[in-house]
């Protein structure tokens, strides 16, 4: 089997009503199993899309599960010295509960002595810190829990 | 000073390389990686790691602010850069320096210097080392001084581009008769390549041999040669199988070359560790073609030889110490040879990547294996496919190659393709356990 004809396998699979397909070729396997994603059944939306419009749609009624399902994880972008102040004294960029937008700055990672801005990629509420300030932080270090919301409705 | 902690700027068998090094010191190492060798050796074996990237090099292991930050949280004075990556980069050795992080390498000048390959000819000329005969640009209003100029450097000869690069503008021509029409097309294809005519011929090696030396300087002017590698065996100039010492070389010619090429170095200043490439033509000159400013992968080979750790004096040169030995204290014994295990399939040489589901290496007498591979580790496809390198060492020539032979054969790295069904083959053709052979050795051989 060639990338062409699982291609083609999985369209056909998308468009019917199969759950499971399973193809022995001997030395060759496949399974194809539609995705489901476990909050909505019957749905065919991705999970990320849904768990993001789930809150709108359902208010106050959405489940603890749920709402776990929209927390993001806001990574570090780059190695460095993570600050959560602009400044030594100064008040942190965002604490727990503040809201953010799409290009709030969340903090600063300096990497060889240049401080650079590191802003928000998402609109959501900031439910936990990862790290401390003037920690250390790798690529791709969890730094923030934002829980996803957009922005101000009223 | 010995270095408080070193930080390694590469990954794969040469970071765990260095990492035995550094270990054999009582260094501490920091290993840098991508988030695709988040389980790669290197990480598992160094005393800390940083992630500094994404998969793509130029993210992580070619981006210079991660790679100097990384070292800076972690609080490293030293960077090893292995080979390829930022080796050469004579950028990256001054941003160590402004930094005042130690590059473990040369001098950001002799990186320079090296790396303009037209430059590094013209210096090692004029420092003594012999180079391919050429002429200056002929004269394109007087045939008669173009042919009196390509006789003087004789036949087969190469046309060039003085502007060119990437093949343009080159011909090869084996007679005289051919050179007036070669070099009027060589001109039109220049002119039109490069906006500029002007050529010069070169004398054309056949079926050369690659011969190279390993140097070992230190910053206080002491400089050793540790003899040649032997590294013909290549395919697309990508080095298979190296051996030392080269089965065509004699002991006059390592004694009057290694002289040579270390008074060359001191004449640069060049400190750390260093290989000074030459082509070996039919009739046994040899000819300076390139330097490489940094550690070579076929490293082993040589220690294997010397007894020497390559790795171990280019940190302690770093680190200010002075050689401890001259070249008169530098033995050669015995006969080592390296293959290099590439996850490729072994005809079409395509990459094969992904998960190792059986890895045994060999061992016993006389094997050394550089390797960076474990059962149940997935080769990345975004790399280099280099994953081991098999070292044999033997008494003589005979004895080191059924050696490798041997360990070649009981080698089992199964769920990849690699390329040892190949080197199997070369260790064992005729020509090849005979000594007889060139760059081309493979073309000619039918193996590839």
């Amino acid at each position: 089997m060639d990338w062409q004809e699982i291609k083609e396998l999985l369209q056909l699979v998308d468009r019917s009503q199969i759950e499971e397909v399973e193809i022995d070729q001997g030395d060759f396997k496949v399974r194809v199993r539609r995705f489901q994603p476990p909050s909505v059944p019957g749905a065919t939306v991705p999970a990320v899309v849904s768990s993001q419009m789930l809150p709108a749609a359902t208010g106050e009624s959405t489940t603890r599960a749920e709402v776990e399902e929209d927390l993001y994880i806001f990574k570090a972008p780059l190695v460095g010295t993570f600050y959560s102040t602009p400044k030594p004294d100064a008040e942190p960029f965002v604490k727990v509960g503040d809201f953010v937008t799409k290009n709030t700055v969340l903090c600063i990672i300096e990497a060889m002595k240049i401080f650079n801005q590191i802003e928000s990629d998402v609109s959501g509420e900031i439910v936990a810190v990862l790290v401390e300030n003037g920690q250390p932080v790798e690529y791709g270090e969890p730094l923030f829990k934002i829980r996803l919301r957009e922005p101000a409705r009223v | 000073m010995m270095f408080r902690k070193i930080l390694i700027a590469n990954r794969g068998e040469i970071a765990v390389r260095i990492i035995y090094a550094c270990r054999e010191l009582g260094v501490p190492t920091v290993a840098v990686y991508s988030e695709v060798d988040r389980d790669s050796l290197h990480v598992k074996l160094a005393d800390e790691a940083v992630c500094v990237g994404p998969a793509r090099s130029y993210e992580s292991y070619l981006n210079i602010p991660s790679i100097i930050s990384a070292a800076e949280i972690a609080n490293v004075d030293a960077i090893h850069p292995g080979y390829g990556y930022l080796a050469e980069s004579a950028y990256f050795a001054e941003v160590c320096e402004t930094c005042g992080i130690k590059f473990i390498g040369p001098s950001p000048d002799s990186i320079k210097l090296m790396g303009d390959k037209a430059q590094a000819r013209r210096r090692m000329k004029e420092a003594g080392l012999p180079v391919v005969p050429g002429s200056n640009v002929l004269p394109e209003k007087e045939p008669r001084k173009a042919r009196a100029e390509a006789e003087r450097v004789g036949y087969p000869l190469i046309i060039k581009a003085v502007a060119g690069g990437g093949g343009r503008g080159m011909r090869i021509v084996r007679r005289a008769e051919e050179l007036d029409s070669m070099l009027e097309t060589a001109r039109a294809e220049a002119g039109a390549s490069f906006g500029s005519p002007e050529v010069y011929v070169e004398k054309f090696l056949v079926n050369p041999r690659h011969i190279e030396f390993q140097v070992l300087a230190d910053e206080h002017g002491n400089v050793v040669h540790l003899g040649e590698r032997e590294c013909s065996i290549q395919r697309r100039h990508q080095k298979l199988i190296e051996e030392t010492p080269s089965p065509v070389l004699t002991a006059k010619q390592r004694e009057e070359l290694g002289d040579a090429v270390c008074k060359a170095m001191k004449q640069i200043g060049y400190f750390s560790a260093g290989t000074v490439e030459f082509l070996r033509d039919s009739d046994g000159s040899l000819y300076f073609i390139e330097m490489n400013t940094r550690v070579q992968v076929e490293h082993p080979i040589t220690e294997m030889v010397t007894g020497i750790d390559i790795v171990k004096t280019q940190i302690l040169i770093a680190a200010g110490e002075t050689l401890g030995f001259r070249q008169k204290d530098v033995h050669f014994s015995g006969h080592a040879v390296e293959c290099r295990i590439n996850a490729e399939n072994p005809i079409s040489f395509r990459p094969s990547p992904g998960l190792i589901n059986a890895y045994v290496p060999p061992g016993g007498p006389g094997i050394r294996l550089d390797s960076v591979a474990y059962q149940g580790w997935k080769v990345p496809s975004h790399y280099d496919s280099l994953i081991a390198k098999l070292i044999a060492f033997g008494r003589d020539r005979g004895e080191s190659l059924v050696r490798m032979s041997r360990a070649l054969d009981l080698f089992i790295v199964e769920g990849i393709d690699t390329t040892i069904p190949l080197h199997q083959k070369i260790i064992r053709h005729p020509d090849f356990v005979q000594g007889r052979y060139g760059t081309h050795f493979l073309e000619e051989a039918g193996l590839i």
